[in-house]
């Protein structure tokens, strides 16, 4: 801990008239947990569209030293940054092992030598594998959200930024996957990024919070605190009853 | 750590390799039963290369998405390699296949450069414009101040026939037939292990969702200019061949006719689909034939027949024959 | 001095026909999102429908029969899309399926004018005969003419698009097509007009070009090729690009054509519209959507 692995400086990225990411900065310590919250519209999730480069914005994204707002997703996925999405983005047409093995070709640059493993590994982590050859759009919620995990963990990333991985899931899932987000963290050291509506599993999971409204950052600090902020309470908190 | 976890490898398309086996049982077999008439196979001959044409589209346009109307231009490209190093170098026609290959693909990987960063629709203009204007430009090589390069308006006739074993191929059709079958089930084996390499499976991806594909590294980009390449490569070589079959090559391989029957075949055989595009040529061929006494409505009925096929069975024969599969196999259980 | 103020004129008349085609098809695609390449069929069928009226009631005044036939070209643009389009559109992956349903309309409807009228030649009348000569250099009536039909149907379309309730509804579809369904549009029918409107202005340069290129069953070919190239020069979508794209372009072809013959003019055309590309991906004034 100590060195920031992510900084984001001065972001903005604007559709026509609508400010969607507003003069935001903020910096990620390597191997901590981030989490983001903030009400609808908020532009968490745009926010991650443009760290992995799906859009392009204004100001600079420091990453290990580099600036690389402006490239292309793939070469911010090579370089070391995955992601997952809100509404399970799988290949629905393949099988839970082509589905690992597309993030750990592509991303994570193994070959036909070691690839079986790497998927393998990620399958017995994430403890899947007995569904390695089934096809992904027959399966529940919770598989399909751990298959993208599973991608985005076959790139051998430093950074995973995870949008809503609990939404929808049931309490066991959702405790069975805080475990599984702690492990990866704590284990292999990969710094998380997580965009979650439930305030109560997002607390404890973090290491810091970002809130965000309407595009800018109303409060960043320890997750302990951030209850007793009264502008989020305002602005935030205050609806979080219909979320839970 | 466990190695070899992934039990199933097989594809989906496997499921129909009884019909495979039967089909290409049934291309072996059909000389045996036509070789008298020269009509006949010279019709069976043309299918299987608009076959190889048409597979060779349904790969860019079914597997890789890419709007790609150009491709009788890498047809153009591969038939006249071979026909000039054939007719002015007097190199030998199994050299100019492979010069035609590397030819029209590398044409390809540089018209792919610039067009395959725009979007859909524009791809599909500016290869379309792009084949509109090869004419213009063969017509202009064959003016006598570069020594008739193309032939002009008039084509470059007399090509030579293959030599395989001795034997040459001449104008006995039967042995273009089966020298025209291994060269498609050549082609067809090298699109079905490109289909079901990283380069098909980076298109799966795409298909399925292009925003998860591209943040876990796949480069649509590379991946559009290889396929686009290999493509142009197989229409080359297929180019190549109808020359020398044909024995003459003019700038009517370019009109706008032929370019609406292999679409055609590509389209009803069933877009995307392994060997969809040489079924619809054999489909199509035969209608064609058929419809020949029926003079200039010919165009008419096929017009038609491409509006409602693609209307009411949009997924093409071959889709029609996976349903059908399905559907047995249902029964069975 | 004249040869060059005769080649300006040359560039206006084809940029005016290529504005009135490409257009046409842009209005199609930004509404629609269908690429039809049976645009040039329509132009064509413009042609033989004028050609009837013209050889079947001679004394016929120029004019009655000139908005007779844009009247049905109205119809049979709206009744194109019902019977053609709207059945595609239903299914997946209709954006690709449906070019090869307007490139199978285009093939019928060739070869039914191959079979009807045969491959001979016919010929339209002209509104105006004769030349009107201007100091040093002369302009013949009816090119005069095309330049200023092209430009009253431009500027027509403008209003009708801004001012009227179906162009306006036009407007809202090209902009979402979803959100005019929830305001509460009918979205079908907004595509026939679209087509409609396309159909007649196809037609209006049907009937203002062959008079000088003779009517065949593929007259509309080379036009409509030009109107893609152009479309997309000027950016898919946007009529104000495509009417720069249609005069640059149409001024390009004349020189070219006057500089090294007129079959260059498709090769320089392409290799504009790639260098443009290059740089500016969407066309000269396009939106990606």
């Amino acid at each position: 801990m100590g060195t920031n692995v992510l900084e984001v400086r001065n972001v903005t990225k604007s559709f026509g008239k609508l400010l969607a990411v507003n003069r935001l900065s903020f910096e990620v310590k390597k191997g901590s947990i981030l989490g983001i919250a903030g009400p609808n519209g908020a532009g968490k999730t745009t926010l991650f569209n443009v760290i992995s480069g799906i859009y392009p914005c204004e100001g600079s994204i420091m990453f290990a030293d580099k600036d690389i707002s402006g490239q292309k997703p793939y070469t911010i996925s090579r370089l070391g940054i995955a992601r997952t999405f809100q509404f399970p983005a799988v290949f629905s047409s393949l099988s839970v092992y082509k589905n690992i093995e597309i993030g750990a070709y592509y991303g994570g640059g193994y070959t036909k030598a070691d690839i079986d493993e790497k998927v393998c590994s990620v399958m017995d982590y994430l403890d899947i594998r007995d569904r390695a050859d089934l096809i992904i759009e027959d399966l529940p919620l919770y598989d399909k959200k751990m298959v993208m995990l599973g991608a985005a963990l076959a790139t051998d990333p430093e950074i995973i930024m995870l949008d809503e991985p609990l939404g929808g899931l049931s309490p066991r899932e959702i405790q069975m996957s805080s475990d599984i987000f702690k492990k990866i963290n704590g284990d292999l050291g990969v710094t998380l990024i997580i965009i979650e509506h439930l305030m109560k599993y997002l607390i404890a999971l973090s290491d810091e919070m970002l809130i965000l409204n309407e595009g800018q950052k109303i409060y960043f600090g320890s997750p302990e605190e951030v209850v007793n902020d009264d502008y989020v309470i305002k602005v935030y908190l205050g609806e979080d009853h219909e979320h839970a | 750590m466990a190695v070899n976890c992934n039990s199933t490898k097989k594809s989906i398309d496997n499921k129909n390799i009884f019909l495979w086996v039967a089909l290409i049982a049934l291309l072996v077999v059909a000389p045996f039963f036509f070789r008298d008439s020269r009509r006949v196979m010279h019709i069976l001959t043309m299918c299987l290369i608009w076959g190889m044409v048409a597979e060779s589209w349904n790969l860019i346009l079914g597997y890789a998405s890419v709007f790609s109307f150009g491709q009788l231009g890498f047809v153009a490209i591969g038939a006249y390699t071979s026909a000039m190093l054939s007719v002015h170098l007097g190199i030998s026609p199994w050299i100019g296949l492979i010069a035609a290959g590397v030819a029209a693909g590398i044409v390809g990987a540089l018209i792919g450069l610039p067009c395959l960063k725009l979007h859909g629709i524009y791809v599909g203009i500016v290869t379309f414009g792009i084949s509109l204007v090869m004419p213009t430009l063969i017509v202009w090589g064959g003016q006598p101040g570069y020594k008739n390069l193309t032939g002009g308006t008039f084509g470059l006739a007399g090509l030579k026939a293959y030599q395989l074993f001795g034997f040459n191929l001449g104008s006995v059709k039967i042995r273009w037939y089966y020298t025209g079958l291994v060269l498609l089930a050549i082609v067809l084996y090298a699109i079905y292990k490109i289909i079901h390499s990283y380069v098909g499976l980076a298109f799966v991806s795409l298909r399925d969702s292009q925003t998860f594909a591209k943040s876990l590294g796949v480069n649509d980009y590379k991946y559009k200019i290889i396929v686009f390449s290999i493509s142009a490569c197989i229409a080359g070589i297929a180019g190549a061949f109808y020359a020398h079959y044909s024995r003459i090559i003019d700038p009517s391989i370019l009109e706008l006719d032929i370019f609406l029957l292999i679409l055609v075949m590509v389209v009803l055989g069933g877009l995307g689909k392994f060997g969809g595009g040489v079924i619809g040529a054999f489909i199509i061929t035969y209608i064609n034939e058929i419809l020949r006494p029926t003079g200039q409505y010919r165009y008419v009925i096929l017009g038609a027949l491409v509006i409602i096929v693609l209307t009411y069975v949009p997924s093409g024969i071959r889709g029609a024959i996976d349903k059908l599969a399905v559907k047995i196999k249902a029964g069975r259980t | 001095m004249s040869t060059y103020i005769e080649l300006l004129i040359s560039g206006l008349v084809l940029g005016s026909i290529y504005a009135l085609m490409s257009v046409g098809l842009t209005l199609i695609y930004g509404i629609t999102k269908v690429l039809n390449y049976a645009q040039g069929s329509l132009f064509t069928l413009t042609a033989y429908l004028a050609f009837v009226f013209f050889s079947n009631f001679v004394s016929m005044n120029y004019f009655v029969v000139f908005f007779i036939t844009l009247a049905l070209m109205a119809v049979i643009g709206f009744v194109f899309e019902k019977i053609f389009i709207r059945p595609v559109r239903r299914l997946p992956g209709w954006d690709f399926t449906v070019i090869i349903v307007t490139l199978g309309t285009a093939l019928l409807i060739d070869n039914l004018f191959l079979v009807i009228f045969g491959p001979l030649q016919k010929t339209l009348p002209r509104a105006f005969e004769g030349s009107l000569v201007l100091g040093a250099f002369r302009i013949t009536k009816h090119n005069l003419f095309i330049i200023v039909a092209a430009l009253l149907t431009i500027v027509i379309l403008d209003r009708f698009l801004s001012k009227t309730r179906v162009g306006m509804s036009m407007r809202a579809v090209a902009q979402s097509s979803e959100g005019a369904r929830i305001v509460g549009l009918d979205v079908d029918k907004v595509f026939g007009y679209s087509f409609a409107t396309a159909g007649v202005l196809a037609g209006i340069a049907g009937i203002l070009l062959t008079p000088r290129t003779l009517i065949y069953p593929l007259v509309g070919w080379p036009v409509f090729q030009k109107g893609l190239v152009v479309m997309v020069f000027g950016g898919l979508g946007s009529i104000k690009g495509t009417l720069y794209a249609a005069f640059i372009l149409g001024m390009v072809e004349i020189i070219i054509s006057y500089v090294f013959g007129a079959r260059w003019a498709l090769p320089v055309f392409i290799i504009i519209l790639i260098v443009v590309l290059v740089f500016r991906p969407k066309g000269l004034a396009g939106r990606w959507q």
